[in-house]
């Protein structure tokens, strides 16, 4: 077992009668790490969140959370993790320094040292000036954030989010991208679940994308989206008397999925790298193919999904 | 000095007394309080009679109590029954129990925030009580001493709301159980209460055993005594006992839902039941009296029971390895858990049926007043030799059947089809002389003689190991 992992997930698998919502997942995060969680909704998410968050345990499988067993040893774990469910309730009757009090008074956190805690949290979360306002009267987006706010107040290593922006409009949103960025830096290790993906893009340094219980690929964003699983795209505009030269040129060539017409463009899926590119291209015009415009599509995380996920949607 | 407060207790305090809701509340209490006691002052009947006014002040305060009594056991399960039940609603409970704070932390905090509130509620009304020492006729170490038991009776009705709010889905069946459950209570305590309301009205009947478990006795209960194995006790001491116990074992019965019914607060939970049940069997084996008898036993002790068999959640037939008495016999999971649930309910037979015998001893040597050792001898002997035989058909009804209401229903006809067996052979063979079949049959269903029941207890404990054995060579 490495003693610098965060969390570890080794063969997990979660069977309810007959069905298996978690399918021999395995998943490995260091310190500093934000995953990004991704999938439909009943893929597996919350199932395999609340599994290291010692509420649900493995049909087979261990996980480890700070090099932890969470089916051994849970209150241990307990103690270093924040989660904050995707359906979370809130206190109404409690004012929001009450609120934070009370948990870190249910995590053991010496009454001396709360207020200051308290003071932080909610500096962190940006809701220093709602720290005597009643729960009830915040906003959503305030709501989310101070459950956030509640899931550090016991200064965890691992924070697990399960759709901490689900429901919110794109400013309070943006608000908990930010907050999570400062938490990244604070080093800890943090798994965000989500259905929406642009939502993770651009914070996670990792992302997994499950489908039925099954993690279908994961690793850092970058290498996600040039490898080959995710298909470039070429769109290649020709004038129409030369389509079907083109797509002759093209089919045979090593490297080429498939063709679509669109309008005067031609989408070509393509898995290969620059060079290959290049092969393409002088291909096409050796063949005297009229090249109007010749590029690569941006592919960015959703194509990945989209691209992954195809055949198991459907 | 800062005392350590448990967080969920300061929280429910914090939330409670919030707002206008709780001092509506004391209001509506008190003003109801107010307007019926203004309503008997009315009354001439009361005050104009010839009656001593030592007397009238007696009445004045057992009504006023009752009418406590009556709004604390209306009030305590419907404000207990809602407490984890909509922290369940609110999706709040996984977040508090993830914080390591202990499920019995959390139940017992939740629970002492509400005594809390019944003590307030109660201190509100106290003016409305000391009208009574303007007549006098009652001390102020009664009054005192009915307001702690009737704070006993809160805690059995708050457990008992609070542990449906733990097993309930929803809150509104939550309160509803609680309900049902707290009148149960409320009907099952009355009938050792009776002698005791009699001696409020000046009546010269005798109490017996746990006279003051219902409060409906307490405005008097300082003067009662009662007997247990031949020591004089004071009624509201054993009392306190009493619910004291019941209010712990509901109280566990909530943390264990809470902790999502885990092997070792099942294993605790039947413990804890098991032992409580067998200590306030063999107390009311020794009381003095048992003037309403051995069904009143079952209506009162055998629901301890009920929680240990049914109330240990989901899992409660899988047991923990290597704890002899939850397995009793080795063999899978499944199989000794529905074996323990068998086990529990024929031991506690057993040990009513010594109870039983214990009393009827009793009386046969003292004219029922004072406690005499042989029935305790009887009631062991007896409660052995039955333990094997039960135990013997407990298992080999197991080899048969799967299911604890099943299991234990073929259980009973299993004790019961021996027993009329016997009976039909008594009524053919010769019962002539003592060694006769006939005889011992009788005297094994029927006898009873004071002699020792030996007959009795060597064909049960034969017909037990008998069981054992074909269970064994059955598997």
């Amino acid at each position: 077992m490495n003693e610098l992992l965060r969390i570890d997930l080794k063969n997990i698998t979660k069977r309810y009668d007959k069905l298996t919502a978690v399918d021999n997942l395995s998943l490995a995060l260091g310190p500093g790490e934000i995953f990004g969680f991704i999938g439909p909704n009943g893929a597996g998410k919350t199932t395999t969140i609340k599994i290291l968050a010692t509420l649900l345990e493995p049909t087979t499988g261990t996980a480890f959370v700070d090099g932890i067993n969470v089916v051994e040893n849970p209150d241990a774990v307990r103690a270093r993790i924040g989660y904050m469910p995707d359906t979370f309730g809130v206190y109404d009757e409690f004012k929001v320094w009450e609120y934070l009090d009370f948990f870190a008074a249910a995590y053991k956190v010496p009454k001396g040292d709360r207020p200051g805690l308290i003071d932080l949290v909610l500096d962190l979360t940006n809701l220093s000036n709602k720290k005597d306002a009643y729960v009830e009267g915040l906003s959503r987006g305030m709501k989310q954030r101070l459950c956030l706010a509640r899931t550090m107040v016991h200064n965890p290593k691992v924070l697990l989010l399960d759709e901490p922006a689900s429901g919110l409009d794109p400013r309070a949103r943006i608000e908990i991208r930010d907050l999570l960025k400062e938490l990244r830096n604070l080093g800890k290790t943090i798994i965000v679940s989500s259905h929406i993906l642009p939502e993770l893009a651009d914070f996670c340094t990792s992302v997994g994308i499950i489908e039925k219980g099954k993690l279908l690929v994961s690793g850092p964003i970058d290498s996600l989206i040039g490898d080959n699983i995710g298909a470039r795209v070429l769109e290649i505009k020709v004038p129409a008397e030369d389509k079907a030269t083109a797509t002759k040129v093209l089919s045979p060539l090593q490297g080429v999925r498939n063709i679509a017409e669109r309008g005067e463009v031609l989408d070509v899926q393509f898995d290969g790298g620059i060079d290959a590119q290049n092969d393409l291209l002088l291909a096409l015009i050796n063949a005297k193919v009229r090249i109007v415009s010749f590029g690569e599509v941006q592919t960015d995380l959703e194509a990945v999904f989209m691209n992954l996920t195809r055949g198991l949607v459907a | 000095m800062t005392i350590p407060m448990n967080p969920m207790l300061e929280k429910e305090i914090r939330t409670r007394l919030r707002g206008a809701r709780a001092f509506q509340l004391l209001f509506a209490y008190v003003l109801i309080q107010v307007l019926i006691v203004g309503g008997m002052m009315m009354m001439r009947g009361i005050t104009s009679s010839d009656v001593p006014l030592g007397q009238v002040g007696e009445m004045f305060w057992a009504i006023t109590f009752w009418m406590q009594l009556g709004l604390v056991t209306l009030i305590t399960p419907g404000l207990t029954s809602g407490l984890l039940a909509v922290e369940r609603e609110q999706q709040t409970l996984d977040t508090i129990l993830l914080t390591g704070m202990k499920p019995v932390d959390i139940v017992v905090g939740k629970l002492a925030s509400i005594a809390m509130f019944i003590v307030w509620l109660l201190a509100g009304s106290l003016p409305v009580t000391a009208i009574v020492f303007m007549t006098g006729g009652v001390a102020p170490s009664e009054i005192l001493l009915a307001y702690v038991l009737l704070m006993f009776a809160a805690m059995v009705y708050g457990s008992i709301g609070i542990a449906c709010s733990a097993v309930a889905k929803t809150q509104g069946k939550a309160t509803l159980l609680a309900y049902v459950g707290a009148i149960i209570t409320f009907i099952g305590t009355c009938v050792p209460a009776v002698p005791a309301i009699g001696m409020v009205y000046g009546s010269d009947s005798q109490v017996d055993y746990f006279s003051a478990i219902n409060p409906l006795g307490a405005p008097g209960a300082a003067k009662f005594i009662e007997q247990y194995f031949g020591i004089s006790f004071p009624a509201w001491l054993i009392s306190g006992v009493v619910n004291v116990c019941i209010a712990t074992l509901f109280t566990l019965l909530a943390s264990h839902h809470l902790s999502g019914c885990q092997l070792r607060s099942a294993a605790l939970l039947r413990r804890v039941a098991f032992g409580m049940f067998i200590g306030l069997s063999a107390l009311l084996g020794g009381a003095a009296k048992l003037s309403i008898g051995f069904i009143q036993l079952f209506v009162f002790i055998v629901p301890i029971l009920l929680v240990a068999t049914f109330g240990t959640g989901a899992r409660s037939a899988v047991v923990p390895k290597g704890s002899f008495w939850m397995r009793l016999f080795s063999g899978d999971d499944v199989v000794s858990g529905r074996l323990f649930a068998v086990a529990t309910y024929t031991f506690g037979a057993v040990v009513m049926y010594g109870a039983h015998i214990a009393f009827r001893d009793a009386i046969s040597y003292s004219d029922g007043h004072p406690f005499e050792p042989r029935a305790l001898q009887q009631l062991l002997i007896s409660g052995f030799v039955n333990t094997v035989a039960l135990t013997g058909v407990a298992a080999l009804t197991m080899r048969f059947v799967s299911g604890r209401w099943a299991a234990l229903s073929f259980t009973v006809i299993g004790w019961a089809t021996p027993m009329f067996i016997l009976g039909v052979l008594s009524a053919f063979l010769p019962t002539d002389s003592s060694s006769s079949l006939g005889f011992i049959a009788q005297t094994t269903v029927f006898d009873y003689s004071l002699e020792p029941r030996t007959n009795h207890w060597i064909v049960t404990a034969v017909a037990g190991v008998a069981c054992g054995i074909v269970a064994k060579w059955k598997r």
